[in-house]
């Protein structure tokens, strides 16, 4: 189970980040993560959507309702410019994080 | 029964209870369950399990109401609207562009909307306009309601009538003798033929003649516009001129005190008046003063025979017209009592408004609509029946198409719109379609205008759609159709819920089918009926028009003589000259033809009381008459030259006549003598229809009276016609010189007593055709839709082997359907109205039923052709490309 505070952290760069290649919708979103973080990321409705909205507040994303071929009615979420700007931020604000933890950890030699 | 629909519903009101989730978070969320449902079914649940298992991994309302909250996006939400006035103020221009945008995409439908709309309100604006004019003929004079013509009731063993003419005496009498008549006028004219009217070079041919009594100025209020109130219409052989004439025969000279020739006389002009205006019955365009023609012998005296001046009275301000009505009742008792007794005829002044004189026929007590009325209330009828057909179209495909908007709907929905708003924003949309409409509409009318002139005989004002009772009730009927066709769909469309998962649209489509099967049936209930009614029309005049009528119409040719008198002595001597042409057969010279001129004489039996006698229709003609027509003799024998007393003192009745006085046996009147002379009845001669076949046969008796002559008939060879006529004018213009040469044919002449009907059925066609265009616009859209609906299906039967016809058959047979209750319903309905209309015919045809069927047969074809399009489109569709959205 990976700590809440974890999970809220990342929620963020990891919405930005699926993003990236297209548009998608929230149930999709949810079924990519765990698949991508191999069942450990399993996220629920009442954590994603919230997120999803205030991203869309922030102008990072934004929605529209497109009406599939199969009738089925889905808010779907594309990144703004100004979401790929953001994304930019937190990888490198990550990757600081990461890159001291890897050297911590004996992963990456200390930086010269 | 677990209804799954019910249960998401159920958790939906749980989530709208809590106020941190809008409508728009509530339908993500529902979207996700749908998802995660549709994720378990795949797995293996069924639909219960499947809702539960989503039901689980999805949060309580509380926790998801907290969370939201949490995140709650600091740009407040969009405020729900209210009140719709601010709404459509200010959203106006951005629906305008959407509506728009929606026509464009959709230009099928929008097309055939707008079509179907544009003919719907021009038909009722053209009607709109027709009727004003009518209803405007004679109300529009100020003192209107001061304004009454003396009409006579008169009663006598052959009937009761009123009629519009009177004693000629009775416009001074009622003038003098009674303070309550302000002014009273007599007026003669309307049935004059044209005359010939000269001034210097220029001659032509007038009709709109009338001979009149000073008065008529101030009771008609036709202005004065030059000369003097006092000296117009005092004087013996004057006349009044309108304006255009004045101008069409003086230019910018100026016509006072100059002299103008009307037929023989010469007349000086003692004023200028206004011109008539379209809207009134009397045409006074040459007035001339009635001083001038009053010393005619059937002028002068109180004789019921010839009651045939029109008498217009204006009552001073405050007097009760049924209360004078009353005092004059009487007055032909008064002054013609002896001769009415002689008649057994009873005549009695009846007091008719002149607003009332267009639209309506009297009887003694009250009023009954004329034909004309009749008439108006049919197209006004049919008008409306045609707006119902458009407002049905317009419902029709806009719920058709409501499948394919439920997904805006849904979207709208989600993002916030409330019910009542989409409700406005659909009927907004259908006011636009239908003012784009009244626009086309109006343009449509101005053109179609001239061909409305054609086929009524009416001038339409167009300048009048610019009136402002015109353009409310125009801007009024277009609201009535943009809402009354709006609100269903509105209502309808806007009930769907967002996220609706919508099993294949036929789900969505089948709502409201049984509406559109009511409508399409009614539509073309509606047009089977019009063209039956077309048919029977149609028929009726032919069948009138191929009637034998018992005397032959065609190749008769007919000279007219301005008087009578002109050949008394002579007409044997005209007859021999014209008869030296080959091609002129025979000739005789009569007081009248078939269609044309004679009036009633009084009869009785010799030795009878008079008051047994009849007034019977009264023909003076020579003794070639019957011959030169073909009627047979069918009991005595004809007029014959050698015999003397066979001129003037000698008659033949016809057998309705014969039957008339009491005489079964047509050969019993042979010998019977007639009024006190006594003059015996020689010969009974075979029915023939005088007038057109909507009057029965009347009894007639034929006498040899030269001095009555007014005609000359001739059986002509039509081989060279132009020849023949130039022959006969060379004839007349040797034997009459200086006298105006005119003609017709008997059968020309003889049709036009069909004019009525024959413009009656030629309005209905046009109608017919609307409506059935407007039925057909709909059928049309409306298989295009069904066509869509059943791609998927079509496509699957195509694979497993169906042919092309039969598929065509499959889609087409629902309509056939349709069609055949549509007649069900349209049947029953012409048969009363066709029936109600052909017993105002003497001789009406039996009920065609051949027609009824050949109307339902047209029907179905044009229903077939309208639906073939489509379904034909659909059949050969490939399979492949309809089975690939799955």
């Amino acid at each position: 189970m990976v700590p809440k505070a974890l999970v809220a952290a990342s929620t963020k760069p990891i919405i930005l980040s699926i993003l990236v290649p297209g548009e998608d919708y929230g149930y999709q979103i949810i079924q990519r993560v765990k698949e991508i973080s191999g069942g450990t990321l399993e996220w629920s409705d009442n954590m994603l959507y919230p997120v999803l909205h205030r991203l869309e507040g922030d102008g990072f994303i934004v929605s529209r309702w497109k009406l599939s071929e199969g009738g089925r009615l889905r808010k779907y979420y594309k990144l703004t410019g100004l979401g790929r700007e953001e994304l930019e931020t937190e990888r490198n604000q990550w990757m600081n994080v990461h890159n001291a933890l890897a050297r911590l950890w004996e992963l990456l030699p200390v930086r010269d | 029964m677990f209804d799954v629909e019910k249960e998401i519903r159920k958790w939906r009101r749980a989530l709208q209870k809590n106020s941190s989730l809008g409508e728009n978070d509530i339908a993500e969320l529902e979207s996700h369950l749908r998802e995660e449902m549709a994720r378990q079914a795949a797995a293996g649940a069924d639909e219960e399990a499947a809702f539960r298992a989503a039901l689980d991994r999805s949060a309580s309302a509380d926790v998801l109401g907290a969370e939201f909250e949490k995140s709650r996006p600091r740009r407040p939400k969009s405020p729900s609207v209210r009140w719709p006035w601010s709404f459509l103020a200010g959203l106006f221009p951005s629906y305008l562009r959407l509506a728009l945008r929606r026509m464009i995409k959709h230009k099928g439908y929008s097309l055939i909307n707008v079509l179907a709309l544009t003919v719907g309100i021009a038909s009722c604006g053209l009607v709109l306009l027709y009727v004003r004019f009518e209803t405007s003929v004679d109300t529009y004079q100020k003192d209107i309601d001061r304004i009454y013509q003396v009409g006579l009731y008169r009663k006598s063993p052959q009937g009761e009538d009123v009629i519009g003419g009177n004693y000629s005496l009775l416009a001074p009498a009622l003038k003098e003798g009674y303070p309550q008549v302000e002014f009273a006028a007599r007026i003669l004219g309307g049935s004059f033929e044209p005359q010939p009217v000269i001034y210097g070079d220029k001659a032509f041919k007038e009709e709109n003649i009338l001979a009149a009594s000073p008065d008529i100025l101030p009771v008609l209020e036709i202005p004065l516009l030059r000369g003097e109130q006092s000296d117009a219409l005092a004087r013996k052989n004057t006349v009044l001129l309108s304006e255009r004439i004045a101008r069409k025969y003086f230019g910018d000279e100026d016509p006072l005190g100059k002299s103008v020739r009307i037929d023989d006389r010469n007349c000086e002009i003692t004023g200028i008046i206004g011109d008539p205006p379209p809207n009134t019955q009397f045409k006074h365009d040459i007035v001339l003063s009635f001083k001038s023609v009053e010393e005619e012998e059937h002028l002068q005296g109180w004789h019921p025979g010839m009651a045939a001046v029109m008498t217009l009275i204006k009552l001073k301000p405050g007097v009760d017209a049924a209360d004078f009505e009353r005092t004059i009742r009487d007055l032909p008792e008064k002054y013609a009592g002896e001769e009415l007794k002689m008649m057994g005829a009873i005549n009695l002044m009846v007091l008719r408004p002149l607003k009332k004189l267009y639209l309506y026929e009297s009887t003694l007590e009250s009023f009954r609509p004329s034909p004309r009325l009749v008439y108006l209330y049919i197209l006004s009828a049919i008008a409306l029946l045609i707006f119902v057909l458009a407002c049905m179209n317009f419902i029709n495909l806009a719920t058709a198409r409501s499948a394919g908007r439920a997904g805006e709907v849904g979207v709208r929905k989600a993002a916030g719109a409330e019910r009542r708003q989409l409700v406005f924003q659909f009927l907004g949309e259908s006011l636009f379609v239908a003012f784009a409409s009244l626009a086309l509409a109006v343009i449509l009318i101005i053109l179609f205008l001239p061909v409305f002139e054609g086929l009524t005989g009416i001038v339409l004002d167009g300048a009048a759609l610019l009136r402002p009772a015109v353009v409310a009730s125009l801007v009024g009927l277009t609201l009535l159709i943009g809402i009354a066709s709006g609100i269903y769909p509105a209502m309808f469309l806007s009930s769907f819920q967002p996220v609706v998962v919508l099993k294949g649209r036929l789900r969505t489509g089948l709502k409201g089918a049984r509406l559109r099967k009511i409508l399409v049936v009614a539509q073309f209930a509606i047009s089977i009926t019009l063209i039956i009614g077309t048919l029977i029309i149609a028929g009726q005049v032919g069948f009138m028009r191929g009637q034998p009528l018992g005397f032959a119409k065609e190749q008769r040719f007919v000279i007219t003589f301005r008087t009578w008198g002109m050949m008394t002595e002579n007409y044997e001597t005209v007859k021999n000259e014209l008869l030296r042409h080959p091609d002129i057969l025979a000739a005789t010279a009569c007081s009248g033809v078939p269609g044309k001129g004679v009036n009633r004489t009084y009869y009785f039996p010799t030795g009878e009381q008079a008051e047994k006698g009849l007034a019977l229709r009264s023909l003076r003609a020579d003794h070639d008459f019957f011959r030169v027509f073909d009627i047979p003799i069918v009991a005595g024998r004809p007029f014959q030259k050698d015999i003397p007393t066979d001129t003037y003192a000698a008659l033949v009745i016809n057998e309705q006549g014969a039957r008339a006085f009491g005489w079964a046996k047509t050969e019993e009147a042979v010998g019977k003598t007639m009024t006190e002379r006594p003059i015996p009845v020689i010969g009974i001669v075979k029915d023939f229809h005088w007038w057109g076949l909507q009057r029965p046969v009347e009894p007639m008796v034929v006498r040899v009276a030269p001095d009555l002559f007014r005609y000359i008939a001739m059986k002509v060879n039509t081989k060279d016609l132009p020849a023949t006529i130039a022959h006969v004018k060379a004839v007349y213009d040797r034997l009459f010189p200086g006298e105006l040469f005119e003609y017709f044919f008997v059968d020309e002449n003889f049709d036009r007593q069909y004019n009525t009907e024959v413009r009656m059925g030629r309005l209905f066609q046009v109608f017919t055709f609307v409506a059935l265009f407007i039925a057909c616009l709909g059928l049309f859209g409306l298989a295009s839709f069904i066509a869509e609906q059943r791609t998927k299906e079509i496509g699957i039967r195509k694979i497993l082997g169906a042919s092309v016809p039969g598929i065509i058959s499959l889609l087409s047979r629902e309509f056939t359907r349709w069609v055949l209750l549509a007649n069900l319903i349209a049947w029953p309905a012409a048969y009363f109205i066709g029936r109600k209309w052909l017993e105002n015919f003497a001789t009406r045809m039996p009920m065609p039923w051949g027609l009824f069927l050949l109307a339902a047969g047209l029907a179905l074809a044009i229903a077939q052709l309208t639906v073939s399009y489509q379904a034909v489109r659909a059949a050969t569709a490939n399979p492949v490309d309809s089975l690939r959205y799955e």
